[in-house]
């Protein structure tokens, strides 16, 4: 080819490679720029892998830079002839290049000397003036995404939250709540601590005017904090159940029996295991009753964590010093009939002490559900609420499990006696019971008691203003009382 | 370089002929110039005009410019085509004997002017046919060859149509471009009432040979002309043809297309065009200069242009515009 062909294939070849580097790192730096960018000012974390996208992108980008604006042979013709005004002399040119002839050698001379003619400004390359626009226009978008300051990220919008509205039925069913507990055979020192604590609920949920309402959200928190307080003080002076949880999983039929009366409070169950346990030990096996008795109670013991001055804890540690000392005089030469003997005289002091302690840990247990299961009721939390997930801390293994309460809670009538009112649980002071609200009807207060039902299950339906539900309480409180005193009469 | 000086007396040569023209022939100057252009690139020429407008005049005074013999035919209805070949005749010899010889018709030249061709007969027209495209004649099982270079310039009178022969698509193929002389403007008829006031006669004078015609011939047919021009011409060409759907405009005005003969006189005569303008190879614009006179005898039009009020040179514009480089 001709010397002013080569020329300007050659200045052109130098400009495809440099506006190829220049252009394929300029869209790399772009690309990555902007994607760090975006990745800020969204708050997200940069993920250096989204390079590779920068990477991919220069490569692309200086590939096809580089095919466009290559010189090759004809495209360069094509581009030269527009220059000299589009007469096809050096795609001519291009064309004879391996021709020889007279024709085409003076074609080829006219053009080359053409081409040389062509003024250097007007080849001037417009694309390398891009190919640098682009790279400063990604250095420039560099120092930005750099610059920018990470986003926060935006706090969602807070909902408005529920206030609580501690209605008057609310206050009355606490109020009762208390009262009830203190005329409960709960221990003095307990009784107090949860009435404080009962009160000191109250005085929360009680808001006077101008003060700052309390929340469906601290309500529910104030109240499980409250269930949670009451179970515990209750919890802290009874631990019949633990010790009865420990012992079942002994391997003596006695322990076991002891451990089964202990977790059901009963006192019919521990008079048989004492029976048994007669019946069952003899002359062939009160040494092994005995070393098992000495093993395994005393592990159990330690491991209920009761005080040292926990009745319980001292009746056994009595017994267990008895058993001591008959396994001893075994050893110094008692006999079997002996040691029999002083095993069965050791036996009902236990029992008179467990039998004495049973009652009262029942009461204290029923107490404590009762005063759960009502503080739920009467505030609509949940035993997942109070308890989370874990069911067995949820209620004492006397209180219906949850496909009985699923059973409970079935609609239609069921087959058992007609309630009135709500089915909720009822502490009543002068029998010292708790039990299903209307199922205790009072002889001389039947009538009344069962209008005085209705009356309160409609108050707890909201079907009453509070004046009127006010009214409705002091007037068959008052019926209630007279006809007591006319049947004390 | 030799060809170096042929290229320079090639574009004084056509520079003499043009400006010797110019005495006899007053505007017409694209028809001059491809007068030129088809005479080197050894084509034929059909002339179309009115009475008056120079044709004769033109083709005479070419005649005289470059040397050649010229003749006229005059066709009327009743021209035989041994009035245009010549025929045998017997003559008697000085001794008396009765000999044949051959008396050679007008068609025997160099420049050979075939006026109104149209008026003569298919039979007659048809005794051209053989002449325009291989330069030979046959007469009474002899062969003569004519004189290098020759060239037929035909006349056509579109006026007077009755008792006119249209010649037929065959004959109509070997003419390399059909020129129209228009009607010469208000400054041209005074030019050339001002000029014949002084003579009738030409004026123009012989600038070059027979040879140098023949020698610019050959040099003109050595310029170099790329594929893809080539495959333009062959595209536009095939572009007249309606029945092979490559062009929207053939497709809605064209009845029947040009043969390939349209191609080979697009090359043809843009290499001498290119040559002319002092150009050493043939470009996109030679093909489109010279599309119009190549191709405006080679194809007709139908209804629908006609109805466009669209004529040839038209729908041969449209063609050009749509055929892509």
């Amino acid at each position: 080819m001709s010397e002013g062909f080569n020329n300007l294939k050659k200045k052109l070849k130098i400009n495809a490679i440099l506006s190829t580097i220049l252009s394929g790192l300029g869209s790399g730096v772009l690309i990555t720029s902007l994607l760090l960018l975006i990745f800020k000012l969204s708050a997200l974390d940069f993920n250096p892998l989204f390079i590779l996208i920068g990477v991919a992108a220069s490569l692309i980008t200086a590939s096809i830079i580089f095919v466009c604006l290559y010189p090759f042979d004809l495209r360069l013709a094509k581009y030269i002839d527009k220059r000299l005004g589009g007469k096809e002399e050096a795609q001519t040119m291009l064309a004879c290049k391996d021709k020889s002839g007279d024709m085409v050698e003076l074609q080829r001379a006219s053009t080359n000397s053409r081409i040389l003619a062509i003024p250097k400004k007007e080849t001037r390359i417009l694309s390398m003036w891009i190919s640098a626009g682009v790279m400063v226009l990604a250095t420039i978008m560099l120092i930005i995404a750099l610059v920018v300051p990470k986003a926060a990220v935006p706090e969602p919008p807070k909902e408005p939250e529920k206030e609580f509205e501690f209605t008057d039925e609310k206050l009355t069913a606490l109020q009762n709540l208390i009262d009830s507990v203190k005329e409960s055979k709960l221990q003095d020192d307990v009784k107090s601590n949860v009435v404080l604590e009962l009160e000191a609920l109250l005085d929360k949920l009680y808001i006077e005017e101008g003060e700052k309402p309390v929340t469906e959200k601290e309500m529910k928190t104030l109240v499980v904090d409250t269930i949670l307080s009451c179970r515990a003080l209750i919890d802290k002076v009874d631990y019949c159940d633990d010790i009865g949880v420990l012992l079942i999983k002994s391997n003596h039929d006695f322990l076991t029996e002891l451990g089964t009366a202990l977790i059901d409070y009963d006192s019919a169950l521990l008079r048989d295991a004492i029976e048994n346990v007669k019946k069952n030990t003899n002359a062939s096996n009160v040494d092994d009753t005995l070393d098992k008795i000495y093993t395994e109670l005393p592990s159990a013991l330690k491991e209920a964590n009761a005080p040292n001055d926990y009745t319980v804890y001292i009746a056994f540690n009595t017994f267990l010093n008895e058993v001591n000392r008959i396994i001893e005089g075994r050893k110094n030469g008692y006999s079997v009939g002996a040691a029999l003997e002083f095993f069965n005289k050791a036996l009902p002091p236990l029992f008179d002490s467990l039998t004495s302690r049973l009652p009262i840990e029942k009461s204290n247990e029923e107490q404590k559900e009762y005063i759960t299961k009502r503080l739920m009721e009467i505030f609509g939390i949940t035993e997942k609420d109070v308890f989370g997930d874990d069911k067995n801390q949820a209620t004492n293994p006397e209180a219906p499990k949850p496909d009985d309460d699923n059973k409970q809670n079935e609609g239609g009538m069921g087959s058992g006696n007609t309630i009135f009112g709500s089915n909720e649980l009822v502490y009543y002071p002068k029998l010292d019971i708790i039990t299903e609200y209307g199922t205790v009807i009072d002889g001389s207060t039947t009538v009344i008691g069962e209008y005085y039902a209705r009356v309160i299950e409609a108050i707890m339906n909201g079907n009453y203003s509070p004046e009127v539900a006010d009214y409705l309480r002091d007037y068959f409180n008052h019926l209630y009382n007279t006809s007591e005193n006319e049947g004390e009469e | 370089m030799e060809n170096i000086e042929k290229v320079q007396q090639f574009s004084e040569a056509v520079k003499k002929i043009k400006s010797e023209l110019r005495k006899d022939v007053v505007g017409q100057n694209e028809i001059v110039d491809n007068v030129i252009i088809a005479i080197i690139a050894g084509g034929n020429v059909l002339l179309e005009g009115i009475p008056g407008v120079g044709k004769t005049r033109l083709v005479r005074s070419l005649g005289k410019v470059l040397s050649l013999p010229f003749s006229r035919i005059q066709f009327t209805p009743d021209l035989m085509p041994s009035d245009v070949t010549g025929t045998n005749v017997i003559e008697k010899t000085p001794d008396g004997k009765m000999v044949s010889s051959f008396r050679p018709g007008p068609i025997f030249a160099n420049l050979v002017l075939a006026d109104e061709i149209n008026r003569a007969t298919p039979k007659t027209q048809s005794a051209m046919l053989e002449v325009m495209q291989e330069h030979k004649i046959t007469v009474a099982g002899q062969r003569y060859e004519l004189k290098e270079p020759f060239f037929v310039l035909a006349t056509e009178n579109p006026i007077e149509q009755d008792g006119t022969y249209p010649l037929p698509e065959a004959q109509m193929d070997r003419f390399v471009f059909k020129l129209l002389m228009q009607f010469p403007s208000d400054k041209e008829i005074v030019d050339i009432v001002n000029m014949t006031q002084i003579t009738m006669d030409e004026t123009a004078e012989a600038v070059i040979d027979d040879q140098a015609i023949l020698d610019m011939r050959r040099l003109a047919s050595t310029v170099p002309v790329i594929d893809e021009v080539v495959n333009y011409a062959a595209r536009l060409v095939s572009g007249t043809h309606p029945e092979l759907n490559k062009s929207e405009t053939a497709k809605k005005y064209i009845k029947y297309g040009a043969s390939p003969r349209a191609a080979q006189a697009l090359i043809s005569c843009a290499k001498v065009r290119a040559l002319i303008n002092g150009r050493y190879n043939v470009a996109y614009e030679d093909i489109d200069a010279l599309a119009i006179p190549v191709l405006r005898h080679r194809i007709k039009i139908n209804y629908t242009a006609v109805n466009e009020k669209l004529s040839v040179d038209n729908v041969i514009s449209l063609l050009v515009k749509e055929t892509k480089r």
